[in-house]
């Protein structure tokens, strides 16, 4: 047997223990067997250790195609106690409301859905002195003047030279200015192969449920809770859940 | 598709699956750790990088083949061990910084605690890299499956299209023994400079 595939053997436990003895004994004499030894066990766990830096990168490589972190939509929860006291205070204001309730049961709607779920898409674009139009209505956006970001992004628009997130951010200044019809027209226009995309499918959603369009607004919420990749997949969920 | 679907896929190589884990859980874990292990981004970030890859590492050795809960706690409890390592070492470094800074100003030096040892080994690993792209493919490939991959030698003759597992080993062999050469040299040649 060659050298290495008895230390292989060794290292993997599959001596005799015959072999075994013999092996420790031209370790404790032979110093080049020894220093054979060394250097196989040093490649081993180099090896793990390379493959394992490989897959870090490869992870490394997903992470810097995905849009950048931002913190999902607050949910906010409640330990047990409070949780069954609201449910009480709930319960008496059930009860109290369903005379206003019976008034005003014509005009339900899923407005509430969409002021829950909805928060601003957080611009997270670096700053920098670079004075394009964009970067100006994304600054514009950050210190929420929505009506004039809006107005430079309609420029960009009108010469045709408005981007995917330029749309995608248009979108969001529309529904910040309660627009819906005109956010769900600009999400529309974001392509499937844009990096936008996912987020324009979510906040497409939104844009219907503003705009009381519930059945449009659950199909697509409905395709994205059956997407687990999908960035907003857990948001999905907890609308589904409150929309059965 | 069920998470044990997913574990089994991921099992017989389908590395999109893992990515696709990576992609739905990581603006999760990101909020979660920075608001309970008050870290930055970047440290919760790479900590769910060291969390996906040893659930990859897991389920590949055969140690992970069912779950008692969802992928997605077995996740987070992952990183929450590393992200609590990750707190007792800065609090230490904080501590010897501190240490440090009195010794200088009683005119001293703090030796290196940690020895060379980290440090050696690191640049052992960059010269095995080195090594095995001087060894090139397929041997790069067969050894990766075998040692970090955790394929048995029926796997990898499978995945590698030898005619038998008898040759897969010995294919095996001949590739540690080339890479144990040039590894050897490059390794001497450093300590002859």
């Amino acid at each position: 047997m060659e050298n290495t595939e008895l230390i292989e053997r060794y290292f993997e436990g599959k001596l005799s223990p015959h072999e075994r003895k013999e092996f420790e004994t031209r370790v404790a004499q032979e110093t080049s067997f020894s220093e054979e030894v060394a250097l196989q066990r040093t490649i081993r766990e180099g090896l793990r250790a390379v493959g394992r830096g490989r897959m870090l990168s490869k992870l490394e490589e997903v992470e810097s195609n995905m849009s950048a972190y931002h913190p999902p939509t607050q949910v906010i929860r409640f330990d047990e106690r409070t949780r069954q006291r609201f449910y009480w205070a709930a319960a008496a204001a059930i009860v109290l409301l369903i005379p206003v309730y019976l008034l005003l049961k014509a005009n339900v709607s899923h407005d509430a859905l969409f002021a829950r779920y909805f928060t601003p898409y957080e611009n997270t674009a670096t700053q920098s002195a670079n004075q394009d139009p964009l970067n100006h209505a994304l600054q514009l956006y950050r210190a929420k003047n929505y009506a004039q970001a809006l107005g430079i992004l309609e420029t960009l628009e009108d010469k045709g030279n408005a981007s995917d997130s330029a749309l995608f951010y248009k979108a969001n200044v529309h529904m910040q200015l309660e627009q819906p019809a005109e956010a769900i027209t600009t999400l529309k226009q974001i392509s499937s192969t844009s990096t936008f995309y996912d987020e324009a499918q979510w906040y497409l959603a939104l844009a219907y449920f503003q705009n009381k369009e519930t059945n449009k607004a659950k199909e697509i919420v409905t395709s994205i809770t059956q997407t687990p990749a999908h960035p907003y997949h857990q948001q999905a969920q907890e609308l589904y859940k409150e929309l059965k | 598709m069920s998470d044990e679907n997913i574990i089994a896929r991921i099992r017989q190589g389908d590395e999109s699956k893992l990515m696709a884990i990576y992609r739905a859980y990581r603006n999760d874990f990101i909020f979660w750790a920075m608001r309970h292990f008050s870290c930055n981004e970047e440290i919760a970030k790479d900590v769910f990088q060291v969390a996906i890859t040893i659930f990859y590492e897991n389920i590949m050795s055969g140690k992970l083949s069912k779950l008692s809960s969802s992928v997605k706690t077995y996740l987070f409890a992952i990183g929450k061990n590393k992200l609590h390592e990750n707190q007792v070492a800065r609090e230490r470094d904080l501590k010897i910084q501190q240490f440090e800074q009195d010794k200088i100003k009683d005119g001293f030096q703090l030796e290196n605690l940690e020895g060379e040892t980290s440090e050696e080994k690191e640049g052992m690993y960059k010269m095995l890299e080195k090594a095995l792209i001087e060894l090139g493919e397929p041997c790069r490939t067969v050894l990766e499956m075998y040692y970090y991959q955790d394929l048995s030698i029926e796997e990898l003759a499978t995945k590698m299209d030898y005619k038998s597992t008898d040759s897969a080993k010995t294919q095996k062999y001949k590739c540690l023994t080339r890479l144990k050469k040039i590894f050897q040299e490059s390794v001497l040649g450093i300590k002859n400079i």
